[in-house]
């Protein structure tokens, strides 16, 4: 195994929360500021493990909401008697869904009964064995043994607990970053700039042009309108400042 | 198929919009300048309430607002012949040979924009009835305001005016057929 620290303020500081105050002292593996590749790998994939998780589950849950807020009650007997495929279609689904309920069932049952059994069993043996004195050097042995197992256990409790949360902002780090450097590798794109730009000009240039047209119809429906109740002729269309020469005005 | 009306001269609505948001522009100008104002004023803790009487103030804050419109327009039309409302618009004004106007120019036609408005803004109406589509303030500089655009009228007018053109043509041609 790594090397073994003692949990400081800092390894605190890096999993991000205030560690018990029994642990205080005691020895947890828990590496700090040396960033090691192999251990950075590991808490990736267990974090991206239990962050996926949580995030299909929570999503699971939605969707079966969902459906079950949309779906009306079906029935189990439709009134038209359907082809013989989708019937042995129905059935085989409706087969795997029974195996999976009649196995989640038998094995909630034969574990209680397995408990029941080991207890039945153990419980005499372990009473013979407590009250026997020529095995109490032994049983001290044990006992001690068994201590040492439970303060190893509650040392790998306590790392566990430090490390998924760890593990955890490294991946939530790790995504957020990647989605951030996407982001802006995709707004870098020149093609994708080019795409935005012109779109944007075109619902621009398209708004603008539509303004002008309709402003050049209302020119001339005014116009129209202030020469018939003037009643003036038409306006005369003259040509434009461009084709006008000197002696064109001056006539 | 009504005709490109491009460098044809502009109507009196597509002057009367761009005009429009210019005012608009210049308001946002002046408004934008008369709370800096307040605020070094009030930066600087001067009270100037009192110390000059109202009339005078509001006369000072009157030519402030002359000056900043007029350098607003005449700046536009002698740089680029065009504010940015009539920018938007697609219009531009040019002298009688199509030639950018002067500084001259510029300033006689914003003095005519003040002699249009007299009349009860008949200068302004006149674009309505003139030929080429000149107001008062145009004849004053010697310039026309003319579409710089592709400029054709909207769908609806489009149909109608050929409907209009067909109509008007139709008797022409059986005269000469006949």
């Amino acid at each position: 195994m790594g090397e073994m620290i003692v949990v400081t303020d800092e390894t605190e500081q890096i999993a991000g929360q205030q560690a018990p105050p029994e642990q205080t002292g005691r020895y947890i593996e828990v590496s700090s500021s040396d960033v090691k590749p192999l251990r950075s790998l590991t808490r990736l994939l267990i974090g991206g493990t239990l962050e996926g998780w949580d995030e299909l589950l929570e999503l699971i849950k939605s969707w079966e909401a969902g459906v079950s807020q949309g779906q009306e009650p079906a029935s189990p007997i439709s009134g038209t008697k359907p082809p013989p495929s989708v019937t042995i279609r129905y059935a085989a689904i409706g087969l795997a869904f029974n195996i999976q309920d009649r196995w989640l069932r038998r094995s909630k049952a034969a574990l209680n009964i397995a408990g029941r059994t080991t207890d039945a069993f153990l419980t005499p043996v372990a009473r013979r064995l407590n009250e026997n004195l020529r095995l109490r050097p032994a049983r001290n042995r044990f006992e001690k043994f068994v201590k040492r197992g439970e303060t190893v256990a509650s040392q790998w409790v306590d790392r566990g607990r430090l490390e998924e949360t760890h593990s955890r902002k490294l991946v939530r780090e790790a995504v957020q970053e990647g989605f951030n450097s996407s982001m802006d590798q995709l707004g870098q794109a020149p093609a994708l700039q080019d795409l935005i730009r012109k779109q944007s000009a075109g619902i621009t240039q398209d708004v603008v042009d539509e303004v002008r047209a309709r402003t050049v119809s209302a020119d001339i429906l005014t116009e129209n309108l202030a020469r018939s109740v003037l009643r003036r002729t038409p306006r005369r269309n003259l040509p434009p400042p461009e084709r006008i020469r000197p002696e064109e005005e001056s006539n | 198929m009504t005709e490109n009306l491009k460098g044809h001269y502009a109507g009196f609505v597509s002057r009367l919009v761009a005009y429009t948001i210019d005012i608009a522009i210049v308001v946002i100008l002046l408004i934008v300048g008369g709370w800096l104002i307040q605020t070094v004023n009030s930066f600087f803790q001067l009270n100037t309430s009192g110390a000059l009487p109202t009339a005078l103030v509001a006369a000072i804050a009157g030519v402030g607002a002359l000056l900043v419109s007029a350098t607003y327009f005449i700046f536009f039309w002698t740089l680029a012949g065009q504010t940015p409302g009539k920018l938007l618009l697609g219009l531009r004004i040019v002298g009688v040979e199509n030639d950018p106007i002067t500084l001259w120019q510029a300033f006689r036609r914003y003095i005519g924009y003040y002699l249009s408005a007299l009349a009860l803004y008949a200068g302004y109406w006149w674009v309505l009835i003139d030929d080429r589509r000149q107001g008062w303030h145009d004849k004053l500089a010697g310039t026309y305001v003319v579409y710089v655009w592709e400029a054709r009228p909207g769908t609806y007018m489009q149909a109608r005016l050929n409907d209009q053109q067909q109509s008007e043509g139709s008797p022409g041609e059986a005269g000469d057929s006949a």
